[in-house]
């Protein structure tokens, strides 16, 4: 991997955590931030702190339960223009977000998809990270992933 | 944090003075003067040095000594050093927990995985002296403080429109601290 525009990247300490990346190429391509998590990163948002937590802290679409489950998650990702969709394999045209859960069932993760079929992952409070695939970040820390939304890509323009 | 250094003569006030037995084990000793018994939680010794650390409330002493005596079951204190910090007890073991929540955590998104793990709630369980310290280390740096500040001070100062903009409920938790004296 390649360090990207950060500076002192504790690697060990990340693929320690996350033994998948060990040997990927991936990438860490942002500072490590407590201001936006995964799910807010998926949305594309880098401003705030998506969950649906019962203390009632942090951003939350309105009117979507307020839920750690699949269900609440899919929902809310819905109403971002994104369908369910059978798997998280690349389709041209369309971009992805998966989401992952613990061994209880309750939602841990979400990645989104880039153009070139890459994920994209923002690490609680560290970094962000481009990885090759959904594998590589499933484990103790984030469980496996679960199931996958797919929102069309506007057409480009036809001159 | 205010911290005091006294050398000698005062010292030989806080410890038997002529070849008491040494007991480690008691976990406790008195200060001649005063009833309260600082409790011991570390104590180490060599054959001529050693030293004990021991707190009382919210205070925390070392006391450093030197043996100038043969028998292994006694000493007589010829120097010794001792060191209060106010204050310092509570502040040590926010720090030290502190880090260990950021770094169990580092990688958790979901709030409820953040806040009920034992290094977090061990924080909230040190009560009211950790708020001044909470909201120190938040103007410091961002961090999920918010569910412990909500816990110990009943209150939430961050608007609804604010939920999950980390910046802006930094902001007005600052903000709160400073107007009642905490900051």
């Amino acid at each position: 991997m390649s360090a990207g525009i950060c500076e002192m990247i504790q690697l060990p300490e990340l693929e320690a955590q996350f033994p998948g990346l060990r040997g990927t190429n991936y990438d860490v391509v942002s500072p490590q931030t407590p201001n936006y998590n995964c799910i807010a990163w998926a949305a594309f948002d880098d401003h705030c702190w998506w969950w649906p937590d019962a203390f009632g802290l942090y951003f939350w679409p309105q009117g979507i339960q307020r839920a750690s489950t699949v269900d609440a998650f899919a929902t809310a990702f819905v109403g971002l223009g994104y369908e369910l969709c059978a798997n998280a394999d690349h389709e041209d045209g369309f971009e992805k977000v998966a989401i992952f859960v613990s061994a209880d069932g309750s939602v841990s993760h979400m990645a989104r998809e880039r153009p070139d079929g890459t994920w994209t992952s923002k690490l609680g409070n560290s970094y962000d990270i481009i990885h090759i695939a959904l594998t590589d970040i499933q484990g103790q820390e984030y469980g496996v992933f679960h199931c996958a939304l797919r929102k069309q890509l506007s057409s480009p323009a036809v001159i | 944090m205010e911290v005091i250094e006294q050398e000698s003569e005062r010292l030989l006030n806080w410890y038997p003075p002529r070849r008491e037995k040494e007991n480690p084990s008691k976990r406790a000793f008195e200060h001649r003067e005063s009833p309260s018994k600082w409790v011991i939680f570390e104590a180490k010794r060599t054959s001529k040095v050693g030293f004990f650390r021991a707190s009382r409330e919210n205070r925390e002493c070392c006391i450093v000594y030197r043996r100038e005596c043969d028998s292994p079951k006694a000493f007589d204190v010829r120097f010794a050093r001792y060191r209060i910090k106010s204050g310092g007890l509570v502040e040590r073991r926010f720090r030290t927990l502190a880090d260990e929540w950021k770094r169990e955590t580092k990688f958790v998104s979901a709030p409820n995985q953040m806040f009920l793990v034992p290094s977090y709630q061990r924080i909230i369980g040190l009560g009211p002296a950790a708020i001044p310290l909470i909201l120190r280390e938040l103007q410091q740096e961002p961090n999920h403080w918010f569910w412990a500040l909500t816990a110990l001070t009943g209150d939430n100062p961050v608007r609804p429109e604010d939920l999950g903009n980390v910046r802006a409920m930094r902001r007005a938790w600052t903000e709160w601290g400073r107007e009642r004296g905490y900051l």
